[in-house]
């Protein structure tokens, strides 16, 4: 296991080192000259020259790498252009709140997939095995972005019982219930997607276990069905749940709840990616999504460990 | 998007023998599966009706009719209503499957090529080729692909070319990791031991033998993420990148609906009914095409 770790650790440094390289390749790549930006077009070629050397434009392309990089390890982010403030610690800020909504998303994708798959398996090839796959087909083929509309639609200006977007009600009390009720929908939009993979993923896993011998001896030796479907095959499928839910959640802060943060105009990392892609401020932008690939891999990480724990028949090698 | 990679990804197992086994049975199965069947018909009736958008559509989808503004879904002469500038919604509809189809298949596509052919030399020679091939794909998997997509796409600009060139990026390293996962299986098989014996040259046994056999299970997986190209395409659009106005794209469409969802829904539920019909056609079908390869997956 510490080994494991140990090894598994070694690896993040290629890959945030190349995470971090193609992030700087983006920003080579973005159009426009910064020095067009700094002195406006009609500068002499001599200021323009000098400023060049200045900030060290003339350098290769390696050597502007590294520099920046030493720049990101000293948590020197930039300055994001649209906010005129430090990069780093608005994209931290926003981190926590895109985790708040992760964590509701989660939760509902946990629940309702795990169930619905574990319905599904004992239930094999009956009516409500078939709905269930049907509505995790379509709920993979719904768009975020659209359902948000759609909820929005029906639960806000419709029906008025859920607030239309945003985290907070402007006006009124200003307590967690509020922040509460700006949740449920979309954390329920963001989690339909995962809910559905993990359904899949529960119903095959179970589906694998429920075939083997020792469920027959289970059931021989006097265990209730619901004993033997929960404390056993629950229990065997789970390693293979755990793995995809950590993924699945992954996706979520950083994919998934981009568009639903636009939709219902939640604050977090998603909102914040729209807005700077938007305004076109790529120190912002880049720095939201450099931040985004660290969190990515050490949570792939973390799965994979978890998936260790929990599963000791990957343990013993 | 949601299911590009991280997703272990099933791997069909190798049809056994080089020649037959492989194209006669699949075709022999998409006869007596229902998914495929009912994606495949889903699919069919989309690119029928992108090839014939010119005559579906009464008008030029970008022909705007400033008095028939906002008009519902039955108005005489426009049968699905028309948009805030007044434009045909079943004009814009039709012609904006031809963006979504070309989303859906030209990454995949060009991403399964170059994934086919990364993959099946990489894992083929084993050792270090393919330790470099695999641990480089790894570092690019490293980027959340919804990110990576939106970033690419933010950096190159607006457009349907950008559009296409971002999602091929992100699709390269899932498409290389599936065919390699299916090569390693492959290499192993006797057949080509028995080519190997024979004499021929490796160049020989992986345009021969190795490609041919990684194609069904590579085409089975890019189709079961076709679906999620078509919702996560137009979601770059929605946001304003790729496809730019006036072109007609559902993704755009949904966002041209916002503002007035409230007034007249049916400017952004059409569209998204579109994009939702046509990705459960391919989910559909690649769910079935999954199953149908992979004997392991069948439960």
């Amino acid at each position: 296991m510490l080994r494991f770790l140990a090894w598994r650790l070694l690896f993040l440094i290629p890959v945030l080192l190349g995470a971090s390289a193609v992030v700087f390749t983006l920003i080579q790549l973005a159009p426009g000259d910064p020095i067009d930006v700094l002195m406006g077009v009609f500068a002499s070629p001599e200021a323009r020259e000098a400023l060049r050397a200045k900030y060290g434009l003339n350098d290769p392309a390696y050597v502007q790498y590294f520099r920046w990089l030493w720049h990101i390890l000293q948590g020197d982010w930039g300055v994001s252009i649209q906010q005129r403030r430090p990069v780093l610690p608005l994209v931290m800020e926003k981190f926590w709140i895109t985790m708040l909504l992760t964590g509701a998303a989660g939760l509902f994708a946990i629940v309702v997939g795990v169930g619905a798959g574990v319905i599904a398996a004992v239930k094999q090839n009956s009516l409500t095995d078939r709905l269930i796959l049907l509505v995790s087909v379509f709920s993979l083929s719904m768009p975020a972005y659209w359902l948000g509309l759609v909820f929005i639609f029906l639960f806000s200006v419709t029906l008025g019982w859920l607030p239309t977007g945003g985290m907070r009600s402007f006006m009124g009390e200003k307590s967690n219930l509020d922040v509460l009720e700006h949740m449920i929908m979309p954390g329920v939009v963001a989690g339909l997607t995962p809910a559905a993979i993990i359904a899949r993923v529960a119903r095959a896993a179970m589906l694998e276990g429920m075939r083997l011998d020792y469920m027959t001896a289970l059931r021989a030796k006097g265990l209730s069905e619901r004993a033997v479907i929960l404390r056993h095959a629950l229990r065997n499928a789970l390693p293979t749940i755990v793995n995809m839910t950590g993924l699945q959640i992954g996706y979520l802060i950083l994919g998934a709840a981009l568009f639903v943060e636009i939709i219902f105009s939640w604050p977090g990392l998603g909102y914040e990616i729209y807005k700077s892609v938007i305004g076109r401020d790529m120190p912002m932008m880049l720095g939201l999504v450099l931040f985004s690939t660290i969190v990515f891999v050490l949570l792939n990480l973390l799965v994979d460990v978890l998936y260790r724990v929990i599963n000791p028949r990957v343990r013993a090698d | 998007m949601d299911r590009t990679d991280n997703e272990p990804i099933p791997v069909a197992a190798p049809t056994g023998g080089s020649q037959e086994g492989g194209w006669p049975r699949v075709l022999s199965g998409v006869r007596s599966h229902q998914g495929i069947a009912v994606g495949a018909a889903i699919v069919m009736a989309v690119v029928l009706v992108a090839l014939l958008a010119p005559f579906i559509s009464p008008y030029d989808p970008n022909e705007i009719h400033p008095i028939d503004r906002l008009k519902g879904i039955g108005t005489p002469g426009y049968l699905l209503g028309t948009d805030i500038q007044g434009r045909d919604m079943l004009s814009r509809l039709a012609w904006g499957s031809r963006t979504s189809l070309a989303i859906a298949v030209v990454p995949l596509a060009i991403a399964g090529l170059i994934g086919l052919l990364l993959g099946s030399f990489g894992a083929y020679g084993g050792g270090v080729s393919e330790t470099l091939i695999m641990r480089g794909m790894d570092v690019v998997f490293g980027l959340p692909p919804i990110l990576l997509a939106i970033a690419v796409a933010a950096t190159l600009g607006p457009g349907l070319f950008n559009l296409l060139v971002s999602l091929t990026i992100v699709l390269i390293p899932p498409m290389t990791r599936v065919t390699a996962q299916v090569v390693a299986i492959l290499r192993e098989q006797t057949f080509v031991e028995a080519a190997r014996a024979s004499g021929a040259r490796d160049l020989q046994i992986i345009f021969h033998h190795i490609l041919p056999n990684s194609v069904a299970p590579v085409l089975a997986y890019a189709t079961s993420l076709a679906g999620s190209m078509v919702v996560f395409g137009a979601g770059i659009s929605f946001i304003g990148l790729g496809i730019q106005p006036p072109r007609a794209d559902w993704g755009r469409m949904i966002n041209d609906g916002r503002e007035v969802l409230d007034l007249m829904p049916h400017v952004s539920t059409l569209p998204g009914i579109a994009i939702v019909v046509l990705a459960a056609g391919f989910n559909f079908l690649g769910d079935g095409l999954r199953d149908l390869l992979d004997p392991r997956m069948k439960v």
